[in-house]
């Protein structure tokens, strides 16, 4: 179920209490949270849950054979590796294959006796196939990571609130919160105020900008001035972050008030003045997922210069890949990597310069404009359709064509909010829960409940799909 | 741990959510009643507290917001048909009267008591789960084929064949629905710019429909975006969402599986059809396509059913048959199709339900060949097509 649905709503009206009324319990408390976990996962089809249960299991069984046996090792990495990488592979990019054999197979006469299955993609496989290989490999480098209770494992890999899009938690910082919950004033008002931040950012800033600027262009770009083309092309980076760190404020909220700390994927993204600054402020958990179990076991920078950007442009790229099965999809993951070697290369040679001084505002300025633009020229390919459509949508905008509608007057000021905000820094959370936290609790609740019943009238009416939900 | 701020947190989460209930119990209502029995404990709770919210002047208040910041949606994802000046009652327009003359309606269904009525729910439900449950390759088209022995109600009124609209020169189209017609209208835009001088305007509701009148009253808006584009002819392309819902039918509601549901949906689209008929303007009614999912497809083909009885019952529609153009050599549901080239092109979207871009341009085309035989559309040149 959505978890900005009515029926997610009701959903959590049961967990929450019978999360604490349970959590005294061990195993009662174990089984009721995977319990809610699976009912939550299954809501969206019951075939799902058995791929969720078999990796899981899996996930389990290896790791424990891993931490016994430290002389397989390396065989049970690799064996669970296999299970869950090629059954990513299969779900997500067999279509891709079947296409591309189809090209070349067709293309020179040849039949293509492929099998043409319906595949489904299980929500959410990405993220929970990468959370259960973070916790192998965690096991593999330090057995004492090995989970105290099996459930634990099962636990951490179906986790409702985070299953479906993220953040991709690790182990060691999830597992202890199972049995020793954080609950006081300041986590269950920060809760709430997270959770109404996050309707707020979904359902009014990204679906507006979705649906009055950004949908058009994309669709068709050539009916589009270029200069609406252009702040399309922003808003789409504006509506990118609502909906995703919406989405992760969202995750948040539902966790904390079940006493779980859920780790921030998103610290002000369009502030970076450079792209190894935006890597550590979006998408953090991604990032650093494939920093720390993808960019150093391809030997990091350990290996020399020149290998240390190939292993970057890599690691990039295949994180386009993880995205989706589509060359658009790769192009983006390689531009950042791209971006990233100049960004480490520039990092290097200013740092080494003996008349190396710290920038000025101007300078700060411009890195940050540059940056930006950068951002958004990748996000382009993210959003399009296929590698054309991205670049149909490039060639409008640098034709500087005034013919076409104008669109999406109204999207500048949400625009122009968001970034201010981005670049100000403004601990938005922070201050609000120190003005409010003793407040009585009938007020709080008046809070959550006018304004949240006010950002769903301000939403579209019928239920939203976030963006990362298609991953 | 500490007890005071758990209890604090459940405490705030309740109240919370009650409140955020009944300010928005206008929007919870329809949705609810959609999904269950006129027995329902909660429903009769909601419709109290929506008396309540209106006698106190509350939804009247959350209203005329709505209409205050209208300006900011141009109409998109917000119905604000009830900010538009109209004598109108705040009921929406699509609210049917109850036939006298449905044998269902008297006979099957009116008279039956709750357990009959849950009985035969339950006689067309089986029907369906059977459907799903037979051997690949038997996949109609028609609800008849089903052998649901559904016999659709003649429509009231005259019975009048589709006029035959003089072939006039089309400079103006406009396609309106669901997410279907969302995901299809860049295909049709696309095709459209072969010929000349045709401008294309889309108005396309996701989750919309003919029985969710509380989301977007299509009956209600689509005389007033006729006024705004005036098209020379329009295309609609909707249903999907209402093969997933109830129907008000008066103060009945036709249970979705029940023998009421296909008439009450041929008299909503009925009274659709009427409406636009006012502006005389033609009507294209694209016919839903097969899904993924078996019993989904048996429930859209209940609705194609009716709403082509209903179109060929009313002034100036045409039914446009698309059900074999989707499926394969079995009539099956199916990802891909062949080109001319023999390459295998996706035509769904990984849901199952939505077309790919290739699927919309494949079914673009369909539709504007079959246009062009009522209508004139005059291709560009060569060296005038914009690729």
């Amino acid at each position: 179920m959505n978890i900005v649905s009515f029926q997610f709503a009701l959903f959590f009206l049961a967990v929450l209490p019978l999360n604490w009324l349970l959590r005294r319990q061990p195993l009662g408390y174990r089984l009721f949270l995977l319990a809610a976990s699976y009912y939550a996962y299954g809501s969206y089809n019951p075939v799902f849950l058995l791929i969720l249960f078999v990796f899981s299991f899996f996930t389990w069984l290896l790791g424990l054979a891993v931490a016994k046996d430290p002389r397989r090792r390396k065989l049970m990495v690799a064996l669970h590796l296999i299970l869950g990488l090629s059954g990513l592979a299969f779900f997500k990019y067999y279509d891709l294959f079947y296409q591309t054999m189809d090209s070349l197979l067709v293309g020179r006469g040849l039949a293509n006796h492929l099998p043409q299955w319906d595949i489904i993609l299980p929500i959410g496989i990405s993220f929970f196939t990468f959370q259960g290989i973070s916790y192998l490999l965690d096991v593999a480098r330090d057995p004492e990571q090995l989970a105290d209770n099996g459930l634990d494992v099962f636990i951490f890999v179906a986790f409702f609130p985070t299953l479906l899009s993220g953040p991709i938690l690790r182990a060691r910082q999830f597992l202890p919160q199972i049995t020793a919950p954080t609950m006081t004033r300041e986590t269950w008002v920060r809760a709430y105020f997270l959770l109404l931040s996050g309707l707020f950012k979904k359902l009014v800033l990204a679906s507006y900008l979705a649906e009055h600027i950004v949908g058009q262009v994309f669709e068709s770009p050539e009916t589009c001035s270029s200069a609406t083309v252009a702040l399309g092309c922003v808003a789409y980076s504006i509506q990118i972050l609502c909906d995703f760190s919406g989405y992760t404020d969202l995750v948040m909220g539902v966790g904390g008030l079940m006493g779980f700390t859920i780790p921030d994927n998103f610290k002000l993204p369009y502030a970076a003045t450079n792209l190894r600054e935006f890597w550590h402020r979006w998408h953090i958990s991604f990032s650093t997922w494939l920093r720390d179990y993808l960019y150093f076991s391809l030997g990091g920078n350990r290996k020399g210069l020149l290998r240390k950007h190939f292993n970057l442009l890599l690691t990039m790229t295949l994180g386009g890949f993880w995205h989706g099965a589509g060359f658009n999809y790769i192009v983006w993951g390689f531009l950042h990597g791209a971006g990233l070697i100049v960004a480490h290369f520039f990092n290097d040679v200013t740092s080494r310069s003996a008349s190396h001084k710290p920038g000025t505002p101007a300078g700060r300025a411009a890195s940050w404009f540059i940056t930006f633009l950068f951002v958004t020229m990748a996000w382009i390919f993210f959003r399009a359709e296929s590698f054309s459509a991205a670049m149909t949508v490039l060639k409008r905008i640098v034709i500087f064509d005034g013919r076409g509608e104008i669109l999406g007057l109204y999207a500048i000021p949400i625009v122009a909010c968001v970034l201010l905000r981005e670049i100000a820094g403004w601990d938005i959370v922070g201050s609000y829960v120190e003005r409010v936290k003793n407040w009585p609790i009938v007020a709080h609740a008046a809070i959550a409940g006018i304004l949240g019943a006010l950002v769903l009238r301000l939403g579209p009416d019928g239920v939203p799909q976030f963006i990362y939900f298609q991953f | 741990m500490d007890k005071r701020q758990i209890f604090g947190a459940i405490a705030v989460y309740c109240l919370g959510l009650f409140l955020g209930c009944f300010l928005s119990v206008e929007r919870l209502t329809p949705w609810y009643e959609s999904r269950t029995g006129e027995d329902d404990v909660t429903l009769k709770g909601l419709r109290s507290s929506r008396e309540l919210s209106r006698s106190s002047g509350l939804s009247g208040a959350m209203d005329g917001m709505d209409c205050r910041l209208a300006v900011l949606f141009n109409e998109t994802y917000k119905d604000l048909s009830k900010c538009r000046n109209s004598a109108e009652s705040d009921k929406p327009a699509s609210d049917l009267a109850a036939p006298d003359d449905s044998p269902y309606f008297r006979t099957a269904y009116l008279n039956a008591d709750q357990a009959e009525r849950r009985k035969m729910a339950y006689e067309v439900y089986s029907g369906l789960k059977q459907l799903a449950a037979r051997p690949k390759g038997f996949y109609p088209g028609t609800a008849t084929d089903f052998g649901l022995q559904i016999e659709l109600a003649a429509s009231a009124g005259q019975s009048a064949s589709a006029q035959d609209p003089a072939k006039k020169a089309v400079k103006s189209v406009l396609a309106v629905g669901d997410s279907l017609a969302l995901g299809l209208a860049p295909s049709l835009e696309k095709s459209l710019q072969r010929y000349e001088g045709v401008n294309f305007a889309r108005v396309g509701k996701v989750s919309s429909g003919l029985a969710s009148p509380h989301i977007y009253d299509w009956e209600k808006n689509v005389p007033v975006l006729i006024d705004e584009h005036h098209p020379d002819i329009l295309l609609v392309i909707m249903g999907v969402n209402d093969a997933n819902n109830n129907i008000r039918f008066g103060d009945i509601k036709a249970i979705l599986g029940t023998p009421l549901w296909p008439e009450a949906y041929q008299k909503r689209v009925e009274s659709f059809l009427a409406a636009i008929a006012k502006k005389k303007t033609p009507v294209y009614w694209i016919e839903l396509p097969v899904v993924r999912d078996v019993e989904m497809s048996a429930r859209i083909s209940l609705a194609n059913e009716a709403a082509k009885k209903a179109c060929e019952a009313s002034e100036g529609c045409r039914f446009v048959d698309t059900w074999k153009l989707l499926t394969d050599d079995k009539g099956e549901y199916t990802n891909f199709k062949k080109d001319d080239k023999g390459f295998n092109i996706r035509i769904r979207a990984k849901d199952g339900v939505h077309f790919s871009t290739e699927g919309g341009d494949l079914l673009s085309e369909y539709i504007l060949d079959y246009i062009s035989k009522y209508v004139e559309l005059k291709p560009k040149k060569e060296t005038e097509q914009h690729i």
